[in-house]
């Protein structure tokens, strides 16, 4: 009789969200889409957002956010897909002595002959949806999608964890368009000082980070200071990811929505989000746990849970936001000039 | 758990050389065919038993692509053991030994036990570096030297574990000062009052128990 009831709850709960869901789809198909340059900054589309892009309409709504600033086309995907083809036809031609080919026809500071590393990582890449593994449905299109980046930015070439932002973006777009958002994302000013490693950027973001940590999470902050625990232990992988390995798909998923109305200070709050969110449990954690922890986190995460939290941290400090507080850091750190 | 000493460890070498299912098949005794790719660095720890002491292994385990070395770097820090990790069929991952050694040198305590291994020893058809090979490179370089199969478990238990009693023999001659924390080993919460060349010899009767 119980459990009757119960299912029957649960039936209701699902058909409510699944009309909320149709509903949803609709409001973006009829109205927000044909009108995005008026409406994507109103009161209402921005609630909308936050409450997740109905799957359906996911890819459209990336790729309007992500923009084209880069001017990419589907024939330069073509180009730069074809000269993948011919590295790796030339590598395989080489055999397996990877050195001899790094020095072919390279200047040193070409990384195009990292295309030979995505092989081995493609395979290594969502493993549990055993779509992008040899003979896997999506495995070409993944490993050509980013041999072609490489090929177009050989100053950044093949950088790991690129393959699961390829990856997400190919599972909500075709491959032309895959390619243009990504390459236009990683160009955003965070992603590119990340995936060109730039220290000295990186630890303006790191030390950015650490003051609004500071801000909202001052207990824990102090935990983690006390144990030596810096946040480039586990945010590294978050960032270089977008969260798409650490949080389930679907989580990760309504992230970079946010992350894409938002921009970089998203990822960020992401970060303090799942911190506070776990907050009790982190508190009486020593090192090696909290860094196991945090390295590998627990896959029950929901995301109504997690933008709960997110929901109630500030990113304003002293009425500055992440982007003001990082441009006074970097003004901060720059060393002595000599111009006056 | 209570422990005599807590060893910190690094993991490095390529990428796809197997750190992560080595890792995983130390500490959880199993092997996962197809691993996630490590990106920064992962953790693993267990508990093992060396003279009848209780010493808790903190393992980072680290990413292997060449554009993370100035990442890497930083992890060395304070690590008293280092498994350095090449592919028994994948040549380029041996030729890139001598760079990983120059780094590891480099950057960690000159005391840290470097321990070199050929993994992925099951593929013996597949084989591209000899296992004399790997063993000359070793006694060069004055490292310990096994060959591994993190599938098959071969070695992996006395890969770890011949590593630390490497560190623990240091620590007995008093090559270490255990009391500097930058050497990557830490003496145990009850212990840290007694000297250890004092403290009691093995009681053999301490059972190693799985993790921590």
């Amino acid at each position: 009789m119980k459990e009757a009831k119960l299912r029957k709850k649960q039936l209701q709960q699902q058909l409510k969200h699944e009309d909320a869901l149709s509903a949803a789809v609709k409001i973006w198909n009829v109205e927000i889409l044909p009108n995005w340059e008026t409406m994507r900054y109103t009161k209402r589309v921005r609630d909308l957002w936050w409450n997740g892009i109905p799957p359906s309409v996911r890819g459209k709504v990336w790729k309007l956010a992500f923009g084209n600033d880069l001017n990419l086309t589907p024939e330069l995907y073509e180009i730069c897909l074809n000269r993948a083809k011919d590295r790796l036809k030339i590598m395989k031609e080489a055999g397996s002595d990877t050195d001899s080919i790094s020095s072919f026809s390279d200047l040193p500071s070409s990384k195009e002959a990292s295309v030979e590393l995505i092989k081995l990582d493609v395979s290594r890449t969502f493993p549990q949806l055993c779509i992008f593994q040899k003979g896997g449905p999506y495995h070409e299109l993944l490993q050509g999608l980013l041999g072609a980046y490489a090929c177009y930015r050989p100053d950044v070439g093949y950088v790991q964890g690129m393959s699961f932002i390829a990856a997400v973006l190919l599972l909500n777009m075709d491959v032309d368009d895959a390619f243009i958002c990504f390459a236009n994302l990683l160009n955003r000013p965070c992603q590119i000082a990340f995936f060109r490693l730039d220290e000295s950027l990186m630890n303006s973001y790191f030390e950015t980070y650490e003051e609004f940590f500071h801000e909202n999470l001052p207990q824990l902050y102090y935990h983690f200071k006390k144990l030596n625990l810096n946040s480039n232990l586990y945010i590294i992988d978050w960032l270089f990811t977008l969260y798409a390995k650490s949080l389930p798909l679907d989580v990760a998923s309504r992230v970079w929505d946010v992350f894409c109305r938002d921009g970089e200070e998203f990822l960020f709050r992401t970060a303090l989000g799942i911190l506070k969110l776990h907050q009790d449990i982190l508190l009486s954690m020593d090192f090696i746990h909290l860094a196991q922890f945090l390295t590998r986190l627990p896959e029950t995460i929901s995301s109504n849970e997690l933008f709960n939290a997110l929901d109630s941290i500030n990113m304003i400090i002293e009425k500055k936001k992440f982007s003001q507080v990082f441009a006074d850091l970097r003004e901060q750190n720059k060393p002595p000039s000599d111009s006056n | 758990m209570s422990y005599a000493y807590l060893f910190k460890y690094i993991i490095i070498g390529d990428t796809g050389v197997g750190k992560s299912c080595l890792l995983l098949q130390f500490t959880d005794k199993r092997f996962q065919p197809v691993h996630d790719l490590t990106i920064g660095v992962e953790f693993g720890a267990r508990m093992i038993t060396i003279d009848g002491k209780q010493i808790k292994l903190q393992i980072w385990d680290t990413a292997g692509q060449e554009s993370f070395r100035s990442i890497t770097r930083s992890y060395y820090r304070g690590a008293a053991g280092a498994l350095l990790v090449y592919d028994i069929t994948r040549r380029d991952t041996f030729n890139h030994l001598t760079t990983w050694l120059e780094d590891a040198r480099q950057h960690s305590s000159s005391n840290m036990v470097i321990m070199l291994i050929g993994n992925k020893s099951d593929l013996e058809a597949r084989r591209d570096v000899k296992k004399e090979e790997g063993e000359a490179f070793a006694r060069e370089h004055g490292l310990i030297f096994m060959e591994t199969s993190a599938k098959t478990a071969a070695n992996v238990e006395e890969a770890f574990i011949n590593t630390a009693k490497e560190i623990y023999q240091k620590i007995q001659d008093g090559v270490f000062d255990i009391n500097n924390e930058a050497n990557g080993i830490k003496i145990g919460p009850q212990h840290s009052l007694t000297n250890p060349g004092m403290s009691s010899s093995s009681g053999g009767g301490n059972q190693s128990s799985g993790c921590c």
